[in-house]
């Protein structure tokens, strides 16, 4: 899907080099490729990588060597703090944090707020982010749980998992559960609905509502699960044109996650065309959005950086399903 | 337009630039080699080897208290399920926080990236670890949950899962153990032969170092040092004045070069010191020449034979022989008489053969022969000139004929002096004798009680010792005691006193005519030059009258329209004038020799008979009494001289005062003289002139007496000359003491320049002694009678 929209774009020929991990939690070759991409020379910026944890392995080498780094999805605060050499295109968890606290607190009026989160930057990120925004508000989190990361699928791990949920429901009785989680998403929902039915559920942008069902779901928990998502469809033409070519060419609708990384790939070959097509130049051509030249106009909406190279975008809740 | 020579001129390579070049490439080279050995081997090799290890510690370190503390953890859960007793939440709430908060830390950022250093086969072993350590935290907060929802049986199955995890956690953190200790090992092995290769390297490339380093030294010495130091040998030897100097250039490079240059520069100075030489040798030659030539001695410069090669104008106007003339003949031929010229050669050839002789490289007076075959005397300084081999001989003669006839006439007045100053003293004395025979002689002639015999002897005593004051005053003029200033001259006496001499000493062939008209008349002047101007004027007039004539000296006054004096302008309204002709009838003056005549040193005469300072003394002694010369002089019928002078009007008073009778005064007189027959005559004519008389043997005598006596006196004599205290010292003194009181000067040197001086120190007159009762009577009677006038 990229690559027609780039021969659209750039006037010469560019080179692009896709990559993608293996979403494991011990891997590691983040900060290999990373290393290995900074040493070629033709290399002249980096779009990624997906998550949190590899988008700061990585990010923190990029930003040593001097290479621009279009982080598409991850939200941890930490990437901005990487310095000035990487450009995260989704609103950080501080800023999500604080959306879903905002949601909760003020639209549901709810006061016991539980935050279930996978100890990894992305999920400590939301949890952090969650717990600033109420503490701003007078409040604090009832409790906060860690659990394990992407289990569902284990029989044993699904029954600690179910053991903290409903310790969990035990110690704070909440009224609404926050997952900072990745896969188990959907499983956690689950459990929360049977540990205390009419708990609202609010699932971060990484969480995934697979269709695994691990127990009895209530009637109505559906009606009580939101997850946040980075994107929607708008009625722009660029949107437009994004929506047509990614159901042509990837025969399904596009998520949040294709288009940020749409909008990233484009915003880069941006870059390096009008930037002279070295590294600085890549750099301060992106550094120059919303201050010399006008904010680049993606699908997810106008994209600019602050000083501190914080985006500035917008959030949306969206139904997910819990169950099968 | 393109100089050829710059346009040809070729940069030499510069080898010395490339060889400074090629050693400084070498030693960076070098430098460099050592350097990438030790840091792209030895320093990367351990550094890596380094962090390996510690890697591998590290990792292991904290994988074992990971595990301790969740094997702790597991204890805890295991006991709190068998001991079936009540859950004290707290502890767990604890215990899952920290569970928690290990969980976060294990899987940050940090924990979770492995160092890349990590050892491969290390590697998988740790991550292994950590997730069974992960899970391990897991079914341990899966136990605590358990417990706290009271489901004891979730809670065992969990540990019993945690157990069996719990164990592979410590098999994989032996495993770890055993793996980190050999890689420890196998990392100190690899340290241990990069080291050791590194310094195997490092000792080779040292040790070639070590060999390059003579080799080197050598080279640097060869290129650099031995030019620079014979370059800097050779600059020494030129600053201290050797221009001798040639450097070897073996190598054509830039000290190569800088040695032709220096070589050039060296060549160069070599010729302009010679062309200097050369110049300098032409230009003294030329001065020498110019020297010679202005010299005012004769300079002669003549060959071992005597014959001579240089004759200097001096030379040619103190010999009469021009250097054409002279130039190829014998010194002595040209100006030695043929007596001594066989000496002069003799003495040569002496100093050739012997090296001295009498009459070189000293000073010698000899006689010198003219072209004319007059005789001169000569200074002669012979002094050997050699050069080159040959010897030559510098003669610097100077005619000293002139000199030492000036010397013989200064030698002559000095004698002359001394014998006037000899008469002088005599005459002094005697004029004092004489003052008291006349004194005496006028006081017995004017003795009332004197027999006109004794009177008439006392007028011949008189007369007698007038003459001999007159011959006393003669002798202080040869003394010149009684000339040097203005005295009053009667130049009728001075007149007829060389027509004396003269008529004595001149050939009776020269008839010498007298006619004296002076009228007595006095003139301010020397007497002694006056007739010394006078005797030479006779003088010329003998000379010029060898055959004999007539020789008219006449004095006579100048009327005011006389034409002579008229043509004098400078005599124009100065009062009268006398004047003094010498006329004689001899050979004239040529015309052409008038204007000459009066120059000094000029004459006609012959050598040896003049002096040619005669007839400048008479101009100069006219000029001095303010008068005129007046030449006359026709060739063949002779010469007329006139010499004018102006009259002293004061002789008409003093004229007025002779032949006036001694009259008799009153007043009291101080007379002080130191010579008693003076002091005593003089006493007795004032006392027989009526006054009263009080006498001092000095002047000092004479200052206490007027201090002393009650009674002032009207007049006070005092003598000139006196010891203790001369007369004008005495005088000042009593003006001092008595200011008015009238002083008289006694003198036997009468001159006008005293007088005026002697006015000064406040005498009012001077009598010349030795003074007659006349004269003594009026100017005292005089000068009471002009003091009487003031008082009243």
């Amino acid at each position: 899907m990229i690559g027609p929209a780039l021969d659209s774009i750039a006037g010469r020929r560019m080179e692009i080099s896709r990559w993608r991990n293996s979403q494991g939690n011990l891997d590691v070759s983040a900060a290999e490729r990373a290393a290995e991409l900074v040493s070629m020379s033709r290399v002249v910026g980096v779009v990624g990588h997906a998550g949190s944890r590899d988008a700061l392995l990585a990010g923190a080498i990029y930003q040593a060597h001097g290479v621009p780094d279009l982080v598409p999805v991850a939200t941890s605060r930490k990437l901005a703090a990487l310095g000035g050499w990487v450009f995260p295109l989704a609103p950080d968890d501080s800023a999500e944090g604080a959306f879903l606290s905002a949601y909760a607190f003020d639209s549901l009026h709810a006061r016991r707020i539980v935050v279930l989160y996978v100890g990894d930057e992305y999920g400590m990120g939301i949890r952090d982010g969650v717990r600033a925004a109420l503490r701003a508000r007078g409040a604090d989190l009832a409790d906060d749980v860690l659990v394990p990361h992407s289990v569902c699928w284990m029989p044993q791990m699904v029954e600690v998992q179910r053991l903290l949920v409903r310790a969990a429901v035990r110690r704070s009785d909440p009224e609404v559960v926050v997952l900072a989680v990745g896969n188990d998403g959907g499983c956690l929902a689950q459990m929360v609905a049977v540990a205390r039915p009419g708990t609202w559920v609010l699932g971060a942008d990484g969480a995934e509502f697979v269709t695994k069902r691990v127990g009895q779901v209530p009637t109505g928990a559906e009606a009580r699960t939101r997850r946040v998502v980075l994107w929607q469809p708008g009625a722009d033409a660029a949107n437009a044109t994004f929506m047509e070519r990614a159901r042509r060419v990837m025969r399904r609708a596009p998520n949040p996650t294709d288009a940020l990384t749409y909008d990233a790939y484009l915003l880069l070959a941006t870059a390096v065309r009008e930037g002279g097509g070295t590294r600085a130049g890549v750099r301060a051509w992106l550094e120059s959005l919303g201050k010399t030249r006008p904010p680049f106009a993606g699908v997810s909406g106008p994209i600019s950086f602050d000083h501190a190279h914080r985006v500035g975008g917008r959030l949306y809740l969206e139904s997910v399903p819990v169950a099968p | 337009m393109t100089n050829p020579d710059v346009s040809q001129h070729r940069t030499p390579p510069a080898t010395l630039r490339r060889s400074l070049l090629a050693m400084l490439v070498g030693t960076l080279a070098y430098v460099i080699i050592v350097a990438s050995i030790v840091v792209v081997r030895f320093i990367p090799a351990a550094n890596r080897l380094q962090r390996e290890s510690e890697g591998a510690q590290a990792e292991f370190s904290e994988s074992q208290q990971r595990a301790t503390v969740l094997n702790d953890n597991l204890s805890t859960l295991k006991s709190m399920l068998a001991e079936q007793r009540t859950v004290d939440m707290a502890p767990l709430e604890r215990m899952r926080r920290e569970l928690q908060t290990m969980e976060e830390q294990a899987r940050t950022l940090e924990r979770l990236a492995l160092p890349t250093e990590t050892r491969r086969d290390l590697r998988p072993i740790l991550e292994a670890n950590i997730r069974r350590e992960a899970r391990l935290r897991t079914f341990l907060l899966g136990a605590i949950a358990a417990i706290e929802v009271d489901d004891p049986r979730s809670a065992s199955q969990v540990l019993r899962a945690a157990d069996s995890v719990a164990v592979q956690a410590l098999r994989g953190i032996a495993q770890a153990a055993n793996l980190a200790l050999r890689d420890i090992h196998l990392t100190e092995q690899d340290l241990a032969q990069e080291a050791q290769s590194v310094s195997r390297t490092l000792f080779l490339v040292f040790f070639a170092g070590v060999l390059a380093l003579p080799v080197l030294v050598l080279y640097v010495r060869r290129r650099f040092y031995a030019p620079l130091a014979t370059l800097a040998h050779g600059l020494d030897r030129v600053s201290s004045g050797n221009l001798d100097v040639h450097l070897p250039s073996p190598h054509d490079d830039e000290l190569g070069r800088l040695a032709q240059h220096f070589n050039e520069m060296t060549a160069v100075l070599r010729r302009q010191k010679s062309e200097d030489a050369e110049r300098s040798e032409i230009e003294t030659a030329a001065r020498m020449r110019l020297m010679v030539a202005a010299a005012l001695d004769a300079v002669v410069v003549m060959d071992a034979g005597g014959v001579v090669r240089e004759w200097n104008p001096q030379a040619e106007a103190t010999f009469g022989w021009t250097r054409a003339e002279a130039t190829g003949r014998p010194l002595g031929d040209l100006i030695l008489p043929p007596d001594a010229r066989e000496g002069l050669h003799r003495a040569l050839r002496d100093h050739v053969s012997a090296g001295e002789s009498p009459m070189t490289g000293r000073l010698v007076r000899a006689q010198a022969q003219r072209r004319d075959g007059t005789l001169r005397s000569i200074e002669l300084t012979i002094t050997p000139l050699e050069r080159q081999g040959i010897v030559e001989f510098s003669a610097f003669i100077r005619d000293v004929t002139d000199s030492q006839r000036i010397e013989q006439e200064l030698r002559e007045a000095q004698k002359l002096d001394a014998l006037g100053q000899l008469a002088g003293g005599v005459a002094h004395d005697f004029n004092n004798l004489l003052h008291g025979i006349i004194g005496g002689a006028e006081l017995l002639r004017t003795n009332p009680d004197a027999t006109p015999e004794v009177r008439e002897d006392a007028s011949l005593i008189v007369s007698i010792a007038q003459h001999g004051a007159d011959l006393t005053r003669r002798l202080l003029t040869v003394a010149r005691r009684n000339h040097s200033g203005t005295d009053s001259v009667r130049i009728d006496e001075v007149a007829s006193e060389v027509v004396e001499v003269i008529s004595r000493t001149f050939d009776r062939k020269v008839r010498i005519a007298a006619d004296l008209n002076g009228g007595g008349l006095l003139i301010h002047g020397d007497r002694s030059q006056l007739s010394n101007a006078l005797l030479n004027l006779a003088l010329n007039a003998r000379d010029a009258m060898p055959e004999g004539g007539t020789l008219r000296i006449a004095t006579s006054v100048v009327a005011p329209d006389d034409p002579v004096r008229q043509r004098h302008a400078a005599l124009a309204g100065a009062g009268r004038f006398l004047q003094v002709v010498v006329q004689d009838t001899g050979a004239g003056i040529a015309p052409e020799v008038r204007t000459r005549i009066f120059e000094p040193f000029f004459t006609t005469k012959p050598e040896g008979s003049g002096t040619g300072l005669g007839l400048s003394m008479v101009y100069g002694t006219v000029q001095a009494h303010r008068g005129a010369v007046d030449l006359e002089s026709e060739v063949g019928h002779g010469t007329t001289f006139r010499l004018l002078l102006p009259v002293a009007e004061e002789t008409a008073t003093r004229d007025a005062a002779n032949g006036r009778q001694p009259s008799r005064g009153r007043g009291r007189i101080l007379l002080a003289d130191d010579e008693p027959v003076v002091r005593n005559v003089a006493a007795r004519m004032l006392r027989s002139l009526g006054y009263t008389v009080e006498v001092a043997s000095d002047g000092v005598e004479a200052v206490e007496r007027v201090r002393d006596d009650p009674l002032p006196f009207d007049l006070a004599i005092l003598d000139g000359n006196m010891p203790r205290m001369s007369g004008p010292e005495a005088a000042r003194a009593i003006k001092q003491l008595q200011p008015g009181l009238t002083l008289v000067l006694a003198t036997g040197t009468y001159r006008r320049t005293v007088e005026d001086r002697f006015a000064s120190d406040g005498f009012a007159s001077a009598l010349a002694k030795p003074f007659g009762m006349e004269a003594l009577s009026h100017e005292v009677e005089r000068l009471l009678a002009l003091r009487r006038q003031s008082a009243s």
